[in-house]
């Protein structure tokens, strides 16, 4: 389970859920996981029922508070940043770790809950747990390549160097 | 989709992110305790009830203070309904199972043991907010419980 905390906890966040909220929705699926196990054929395969599951949960917590989740269903475009994170942290996390985070809030709620998925993705669940959570859109292709593009262009504008261009 | 198409360049950002990740949001301690808590609660002799009805997901109106919700489980064996009712982080339920059972409420607190009347119906105070589940005893069928999967309330 500690391979995989990470990838759980940052699902939930990248649909914007608070602390509260997000540790629910962790409980909630590694719970899930447990009464599910008897049913998984397939162990190797874990990494992306918890990427589904941990999507799902956060948008039903999503719909029960009565948000808006068409975007984070379907959309690809970007909703201004919120202040998620406290003045303090911000301040020691240091300009490189800043600048990261805000290209990464400026991106549209799936493309950040990707990637975030995706950072905390062990090796040999990386394409199982993309399949889950990366859906192509009608043509326009993998949406993993989109977001990382738009990531990247986010972090060129103020910090080339973290790109190693 | 192939772990092959990510070129290094695509795998030094990944890096990058899930560094700073880790040092400005890092999944709590109380995530990872609960997490590994998980595997003691789980029940092996009981048939998992799935969840059928949330009334939660039918509308949009916003959570407050005294709104019900009511959720419907249901398997093979026995089906389970009952209303939500908040005040602050604590839950009141009131349901009705389809025949009479003995309840166990699975929560964040220490179980709570409820027994409903002849009719199934139950009331059930004080159960605390996060995710809560439902061992049901069918006192026609013992040998035969269901467990609610487990939902946030």
């Amino acid at each position: 389970m500690d391979r995989y905390s990470g990838l759980v906890w940052h699902i939930a966040r990248g649909h914007r859920l608070g602390d509260a909220d997000a540790s629910d929705v962790a409980q909630t699926v590694w719970l899930r996981l447990v009464e599910s196990l008897p049913r998984l054929r397939e162990p190797a395969a874990v990494g992306g029922w918890l990427a589904t599951t941990a999507r799902n949960e956060s948008l039903r917590l999503l719909r029960r508070a009565g948000r808006e989740v068409v975007e984070a269903d379907l959309g690809l475009e970007s909703t201004p940043a919120d202040d998620s994170y406290s003045p303090e942290v911000v301040v020691e996390a240091g300009e490189r770790r800043e600048l990261v985070r805000r290209a990464l809030d400026d991106l549209s709620p799936r493309c950040r809950t990707l990637l975030r998925a995706l950072a905390f993705s062990p090796d040999d669940s990386y394409a199982d747990i993309s399949a889950a959570l990366d859906m192509p859109v009608g043509s326009i292709g993998p949406t993993r390549g989109r977001c990382l593009d738009r990531l990247r262009q986010g972090l060129r504008a103020d910090a080339p160097h973290l790109l190693g261009e | 989709m192939s772990d092959t198409d990510l070129n290094p360049a695509d795998r030094r950002l990944l890096a990058e992110v899930r560094n700073v990740l880790t040092e400005v949001d890092p999944v709590p301690d109380t995530v990872l305790n609960s997490a590994r808590a998980a595997l003691t609660w789980l029940t092996i002799d009981a048939e998992l009830a799935a969840l059928a009805e949330d009334s939660a997901l039918e509308t949009a109106g916003t959570r407050s203070a005294g709104l019900t919700r009511s959720v419907t489980f249901e398997s093979d064996a026995g089906l389970l309904s009952f209303e939500v009712s908040e005040d602050g982080d604590v839950r009141q339920i009131v349901g009705q199972a389809d025949r009479p059972a003995d309840l166990t409420v699975r929560h964040n607190g220490d179980p709570i043991t409820a027994a409903t009347d002849e009719l199934g119906r139950f009331r059930i105070d004080g159960v605390l907010a996060g995710p809560v589940s439902l061992h049901c005893v069918f006192r026609d069928t013992p040998g035969n419980p269901i467990v609610t999967s487990w939902i946030v309330l």
